[in-house]
């Protein structure tokens, strides 16, 4: 079983930036969260908090209520993968791991079979200054998994892997969630790992603005219901006298309603005589709720 | 901290950095150390002053007299490399502690420096001895003395080793360690130690600088203190050995409190 992980009150300035400011939320076990925020938000500066290489200004980090430091052999509790990923190009990828390894109280078979998980048994004796972007991201994770740890923490796993690579780290994710761990991945974009987390926290510009379920933020961004007609005019109007959020769309001769469901309003239509060409159901868009959680105060700074 | 001093090694053995240094080291010295004695030998001969006795302990610890900037920066390496390739951040992960980190590099370093001294001293007797026979003389190789001088250059070289590794931990920037060792062993502390032996008030402190430290360390026969006419004031062994890790640790303890425990990122 992997370890809650609890933020408290954590804050760091840079100068006059406050590049985490006051941040508290949990992360718990048995299910993969989503640690999401524009560029610049103070998702790194919290992961190297968490993991004792930047010394908080106030607040703390603690793994089943144990700081990091206090973990004895800590890779065997907790897998962390950096955004850079940092190599010395010199070393081939099987050495990058054998040195890590003692730390991990791993030996070199464990050391090529973590390499084989991610997909680099081939690339075990090439050297990682040769290693393409995505061969790096997939080292990277080798390594945060070479100690079996039931906490992972991954700035960024997605960035660099191909749309199979995104798929097959969805599945290795979401199956070792399966098995008790506890797993963080941050990302600026949350279409990137919509379809791995369970759990979303949100913060823009150092403070945390959504804690919670994707289901619930799915919630907060409703659905949207695309109406063609030959008179919008119409449409807008019936949209208002039921009290319906209506958006622009980029056709003319579509509207978009907020706030009702297809039926309705094919069946608010027919009673009003309004003809209709068609109409369509948007899933929630969860970008654009992202983007006003976000937008004002996040972004780059 | 037996895993961070496993893992030191294997960072160790597992970078070209350190062979092709040892390389340039042996090869540097053998070819230095036989062009010299060549000419000696081909000059004079006997155990007058010039002679081929004289010259011979000076040629045999020419490594740990003035080829120590190779320990050294193989020393600070261990620390430096891993700033400039940011694996500093992995080693911190692997071992939050971060004294703990910097003594197993400590550690990690006494048989690399070991190993370097016993290819750098080898490689001085060996040109000597071989441009001695070359020059008509004889190599002398073998005797007690010999021995006894090439096992002090052997320590001595380690000893630098682990002074590099504080130096490393104080100025943490690769280049920066490099030029610093350049600079210093190669120009400020020959010019100290010949300048301030010149002035009464000044003469007692040479002998405490690190590289006159050193020659006391690896048997007295330095060329610097050769060159410095006259004044023979040096430290005995143990004391040269003493002051010479002195400036490890206190490289070592003002680099942990001033770089290493800083964030890194
Ligand atoms: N060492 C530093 N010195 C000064 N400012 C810093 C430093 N590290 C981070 N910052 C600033 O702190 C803020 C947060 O940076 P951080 O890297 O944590 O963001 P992020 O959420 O990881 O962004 P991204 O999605 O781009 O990776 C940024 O404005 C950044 O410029
Ligand atoms: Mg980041």
């Amino acid at each position: 079983m992997g370890f809650m992980i609890t933020i408290e009150h954590l804050s760091k300035s840079y100068g006059s930036l406050a590049a985490v400011d006051d941040l508290s939320f949990t992360v718990k076990p048995g299910r993969v969260t989503g640690f999401l925020g524009p560029n610049g938000a103070g998702k790194t500066t919290t992961l190297r908090m968490a993991t004792n290489l930047i010394h908080p200004d106030r607040g703390r980090v603690t793994f089943g209520g144990q700081p990091y430091r206090q973990l004895t052999k800590p890779f065997t509790h907790v897998g962390m993968a950096l955004e850079p990923a940092v190599f010395h190009p010199g070393r081939t990828a099987l050495n990058h791991l054998l040195m890590l390894a003692p730390h991990a109280g791993a030996g070199r078979q464990r050391c090529e079979q973590v390499l084989g998980l991610v997909g680099l048994a081939d690339a075990a004796g090439k050297r990682v200054g040769k290693f393409s972007l995505g061969m790096r991201g997939r080292l990277n994770l080798a390594a945060a998994l070479l100690g079996d740890p039931d906490t992972l923490l991954l700035d960024e796993p997605v960035n660099g892997l191909d749309p199979e690579g995104i798929r097959w780290i969805r599945e290795l994710l979401r199956g070792l969630a399966a098995e008790g761990r506890t797993i963080l991945i941050s990302s600026h974009l949350l279409s990137e790992v919509q379809q791995t987390v369970e759990a979303v926290v949100i913060i823009a510009h150092g403070r945390l603005v959504y804690e919670g379920g994707l289901a619930e933020l799915e919630g907060l961004a409703g659905s949207a219901v695309d109406v063609r007609s030959e008179s919008p005019a119409a449409v807008r109007g019936l949209a208002h006298a039921h009290g319906w959020t209506v958006r622009e769309a980029s056709d003319p001769a579509v509207v978009r309603i907020e706030g009702a469901t297809p039926t309705e309003i094919g069946q608010a239509a027919m009673t009003a005589g309004i003809p209709l060409a068609g109409l369509t159901e948007h899933g929630a868009d969860l970008e654009s709720v992202f983007f006003a959680l976000t937008e004002g105060q996040g972004g780059m700074r | 901290m037996r895993s961070a001093i496993t893992s030191e090694y294997r960072k160790f053995f597992t970078t070209r950095t350190w062979g092709v240094l040892v390389a340039v080291m042996a090869a540097g010295f053998f070819v230095g150390t036989f062009l010299i004695s060549w000419l000696f030998a081909g000059q004079t001969s006997g155990s007058g002053p010039g002679g081929v006795d004289t010259a011979r302990p000076y040629l045999f610890g020419i490594g740990a007299s003035m080829g120590y900037i190779f320990p050294v920066i193989v020393g600070a390496l261990a620390v430096t490399a891993e700033y400039r390739y940011s694996t500093i951040v992995p080693t911190f992960l692997g071992e939050p502690r971060r004294w703990v980190a910097m003594v197993a590099k400590v550690v990690a370093a006494v048989p690399m420096g070991f190993l370097i001294g016993v290819v750098g001293t080898v490689a001085c007797i060996a040109g000597t001895g071989l441009g001695f026979i070359v020059g008509g003389g004889a190599a002398g190789i073998f005797t007690l003395d010999t021995l006894t001088l090439a096992g002090l250059s052997v320590l001595t070289h380690t000893v630098w080793a682990l002074v590099g590794v504080g130096l490393g931990m104080l100025v943490t920037s690769q280049v920066g360690v490099i030029i610093a060792v350049l600079a210093f062993t190669q120009l400020v502390e020959p010019v100290l130690r010949v300048g301030m032996s010149v002035f009464s008030a000044t003469q007692g402190i040479p002998k405490f600088l690190p590289g006159a430290a050193a020659d006391a360390l690896a048997g007295g026969h330095s060329v610097y203190a050769a060159l410095s006419t006259g004044v023979t004031d040096q430290l005995t062994i143990w004391q040269g050995g003493l002051v010479l890790a002195a400036y490890g640790v206190a490289f070592g303890v003002l680099g942990y409190f001033l770089r290493i425990r800083r964030n890194v990122a």
